[in-house]
């Protein structure tokens, strides 16, 4: 048996492109996650270098700061891996929907409906 | 009593391992078979086909001597001048960085003298590269142009139906969001095809 022998299915490619867009809103989910890390982590030190030019702050205050500014620096590292590892899964599940569409196209396959306007493609 | 829920999770996580592990094997299989086809593609000639090229180029190299020296004729002729076997040797002008230069070119009269050598030492020179050929396919094993094809046609076969299996194991771990990558390379047909028409290329 070999590829000719395949019965194909135009109705998965809204399969995989629902796959791709699942993946793309997660990617896209990660990236905010790291965005908004960044911005606590920036308010965060604001906030220690008001507490450094205070004389009166106890050490103990600015000690606490540097921590938890250190703890958010570990978050924003596991999330940029994150962010990376669900870029390479969507990216790869773009490129599978797009191979997929080139495929049905020069098959002459009837496209879905639901992808067949060029205006709505994903990708 | 344990927690049924957790126990869901546990069973749940367990299969999901498996699953991967299964991925990862099949794509193991994949990439070997596929280095397979190229060592194969690659891989020589066997003993029987090397030796009926040399017994080729031994028959070509004493027929083009013979028939180009032409003895027959140039000891049959009245002429003394040409009752000798006379060498092609041709004065070339040659151009180099300093200058045309004059050179002999000698490359076609060392291939007849070669050719005259195998027409008449054939079976001596035969069996020397013979013995080589041995030699050499005992530490490379070549295989017939006929069987080569073969095993590249059943391993073609055989990583189709890997590749089979594959997407239905991923069409499954996504089913259970589970995120996969799809290999660039494989082919965009298996993305398309039915479910059911991948279980029959696995059952072949």
């Amino acid at each position: 048996m070999d590829e000719k022998d395949l019965d194909l299915d135009p109705r998965r490619l809204v399969v995989l492109e629902r796959n791709a867009r699942e993946k793309d809103a997660v990617r896209k989910g990660e990236v905010d996650r790291a965005h908004d890390l960044r911005d606590r982590r920036d308010d965060k030190r604001l906030e220690l270098s008001k507490l450094q030019s205070n004389p009166i702050t106890k050490p103990e205050r600015i000690a606490q700061a540097l921590a938890e500014i250190e703890e958010i620096n570990g978050l924003i590292r596991s999330a940029d891996d994150e962010t990376a590892a669900v870029g390479a899964t969507a990216s790869n599940a773009q490129m599978t929907f797009k191979r997929a569409r080139e495929f049905a196209v020069q098959m002459g396959l009837s496209l879905p409906p639901e992808i067949k306007k060029d205006g709505e493609f994903f990708v | 009593m344990k927690n049924p829920l957790k126990l869901f999770f546990a069973e749940r996580k367990q299969a999901v391992r498996g699953s991967l592990t299964e991925l990862d094997a099949l794509r193991e299989a994949i990439a070997e078979g596929e280095a397979k086809i190229v060592r194969m593609t690659n891989a020589s000639i066997d003993l029987h086909e090397a030796t009926d090229a040399l017994d080729r180029w031994l028959d070509d190299a004493a027929t083009e001597a013979i028939s180009s020296l032409n003895p027959g004729a140039s000891f049959s002729s009245r002429d003394p001048e040409y009752q000798c076997l006379k060498m092609p040797i041709v004065r070339r002008n040659f151009e180099t960085g300093k200058g045309i230069e004059m050179v002999q070119d000698t490359s076609r009269a060392v291939q007849l003298l070669l050719g005259l050598i195998v027409a008449t030492s054939r079976d001596k020179i035969r069996e020397v590269v013979v013995k080589q050929i041995e030699d050499f396919q005992q530490d490379n094993p070549g295989l017939s142009t006929e069987g080569r094809d073969q095993a590249i046609t059943a391993e073609r076969a055989n990583l189709f139906r890997l590749a089979a299996e594959e997407e239905l194991l991923l069409r499954a771990l996504e089913e259970a969001s589970v995120p996969v990558q799809r290999r660039p390379q494989a082919s965009a047909a298996l993305l398309l095809a039915t479910s059911a028409s991948l279980e029959k290329v696995i059952a072949t």
